[in-house]
């Protein structure tokens, strides 16, 4: 028992150790977040009491490398916006253009409100926009979509006029082009879930690829990428018959033996007309009772050989034939009615389009 | 029995008919007239030599088949059998046969028959009645539209005026039926064989050979 607890000691005191390290770490990690989201809304306060020289040293503090607290990108591009902002009030306008370059860059979708910001403020930022170029999707959120009613929005922008194009690519590399305009800002595009194909996207994993062609410099190309899943949502599709196999169908031919059956029944007659007077007659009369016999035998042996010929060139059985035939079409009048169910079904998907992370399909 | 008992005896048997006709037929009764002409030889041997006459008799019968798996039919023909010798006469044959068949499976038939034949001369009339047990054989041919047909039969029951009744008596047939809807057809050779006992005249036999084509109509057509 001792010995147990001598061995567990060193896993404990490192469990304990991780433990203590994570419960001291987690609050300064959210204390730092809390504290640089405070630093802005107070540095933003101060912008709109037009405290602009106070509120740039606190923005400064937000971006500096040296913050010793956690800055998340969004927090880091609000930073950039006002700090653009603060120097376009100021007259700065290099500065400004630099500020707000630097917030476009790391989020092209960024913007200035008109009822939150001067003219001035939004003209250096108009000014900044020209001079950077990016091209961006906005992240979905996860949607069903009727595709004959509905479609899924992709959110694209461009930080000035480009020729832009949207196309999806599935996992096979096949790209279907849904958009391709020139464009200036935000752009809503739609899309019905539709391929290139013309057919509904098959599930899968699919890439939105966003290329931008600037306008101001057509050597300027960027390119933004957005993967989401596609997923049927349908009820369950019925399977179709298989076909009809040979056990399944009646025999259409008679089999080789059945003509020699036919001579054997024509001679079976023959032979009975033959031997029924030697039987029956004990041979005691002669004339007309075996001519007779003997004239009918000839007859069977005839109609043997008519038969056995026939049979040959006649060997389709006639009734199974259609009997099968109308098995056939009743089978196929199912599956029929089955693929008809099921395209009912299948114009009934929806789709549930998921936003996927990682590397592209 | 009592006036009740047998109006009782009466109601009852009155209500069982009346349940058994309200009964849905179950298959399409059919008949099928028919004529026919055979070819007929007589052979009867007394002790004396084979005493042959032959000819050509004309004939008719209706089948009737109220089920798929019964039979009935009444056939009769009648003609003048010459002699192949000038020693013995002409006689006319006539003959009446009801017959009834059960069918066991579609190719395999039993059959019951009874029949009434004469034998007249100038001189005298010999009458036979006698039944027939037997079987039929019926095979199609040609996809139905014919069939080989084989019979056998023995003849329990011989009565022959002027004559004790035979040790053995037996028939056999062998033939071709055509079913062309509505039309039937048959060629048929039959055979009949009788062994009388041996009087003081010495041993009598007698056989009758017949080869007849038939032709007839089904109902409905």
């Amino acid at each position: 028992m001792t010995s147990r607890l001598v061995r567990c000691a060193p896993r404990l005191s490192l469990v304990t150790v991780l433990i203590a390290v994570a419960v001291s770490v987690a609050p300064r990690v959210a204390a730092g977040q809390a504290t640089t989201d405070e630093t802005l809304q107070r540095a933003i306060h101060l912008y709109e009491d037009l405290q602009v020289e106070r509120a740039l040293t606190l923005l400064r503090q937000v971006i500096s490398p040296s913050t010793p607290f956690v800055v998340s990108p969004a927090q880091r591009v609000t930073a950039y916006k006002y700090l653009g902002a603060a120097h376009a009030i100021l007259g700065e306008r290099d500065s400004a253009t630099v500020y707000f370059r630097a917030a476009l860059e790391r989020d092209p979708f960024v913007d200035l409100d008109a009822d939150e910001f001067t003219a001035q403020e939004r003209a250096l930022f108009e000014q900044a926009k020209q001079q950077t170029f990016a091209v961006a999707v906005r992240p979905i959120a996860r949607a069903r979509i009727d595709p004959r009613t509905e479609s899924v929005s992709f959110v694209l922008v461009s930080t000035h006029g480009v020729l832009l194009s949207a196309e999806i690519r599935d996992a096979a590399g096949n790209e279907s082009l849904i958009f391709e305009s020139e464009n200036d800002g935000v752009r809503e595009v739609s899309w019905n879930g539709v391929l290139a194909s013309g057919r509904l996207a098959p599930p899968g994993r699919y890439e939105l690829v966003v290329r931008g062609v600037s306008r101001l410099d057509s050597t300027r190309v960027d390119s933004a990428r957005l993967y989401f899943t596609v997923e049927h949502d349908r009820p369950a599709l019925e399977d179709t018959l298989p076909p009809l196999q040979a056990s399944d169908l009646l025999p259409e031919h008679y089999p080789p033996s059945a003509a020699t059956t036919e001579l054997a029944k024509g001679l079976g007659v023959g032979l009975a007309a033959i031997a029924i007077p030697e039987l029956f007659g004990k041979r005691e009369f002669s004339g007309a009772s075996r001519g007779l016999g003997a004239t009918v035998a000839v007859g069977g042996l005839a109609v043997g050989v008519l038969g056995f010929r026939w049979r040959h060139e006649h060997s389709e059985i006639a009734p199974n034939i259609a009997l099968n035939a109308r098995r056939r079409a009743e089978r196929a009048s199912t599956n029929a009615e089955i693929a008809s169910r099921n395209e009912g079904k299948m114009a009934e998907t929806a789709l549930i389009i998921s936003p996927a992370a990682g590397a592209g399909p | 029995m009592t006036s009740r008992g047998r109006r009782h005896l009466v109601l009852s048997l009155a209500a069982a008919a009346a349940a058994v006709s309200a009964r849905p037929m179950r298959a399409q009764i059919t008949a099928t007239p028919s004529v026919f002409v055979a070819y007929v030889s007589h052979q009867v041997d007394e002790g004396f030599g084979d005493e042959r006459t032959s000819g050509p008799v004309l004939g008719a019968d209706v089948r009737v088949a109220p089920t798929s798996w019964t039979e009935l039919t009444v056939t009769g023909y009648a003609g003048t059998l010459t002699p192949d010798s000038g020693q013995i006469d002409a006689r006319r044959m006539s003959d009446i046969e009801l017959s009834g068949s059960l069918f066991a499976t579609p190719w395999l038939a039993f059959q019951l028959e009874a029949r009434a034949r004469s034998y007249s001369t100038s001189l005298a009339r010999q009458r036979w009645l006698s039944l027939t047990v037997g079987g039929e054989l019926r095979e199609p041919m040609f996809d139905g539209a014919a069939q080989a047909v084989i019979k056998a039969g023995l003849l329990p029951v011989v009565d022959v005026s002027g004559l004790p009744s035979p040790n053995f008596a037996g028939t056999a047939a062998a033939g071709f039926e055509l079913l062309r809807a509505p039309l039937t057809g048959s060629v048929m050779f039959s055979f009949e064989r009788y062994d009388f006992p041996t009087t003081s005249n010495g041993p009598r036999s007698e056989q009758v050979v017949m080869v007849t084509a038939q032709i007839g109509v089904r109902f409905p057509r």
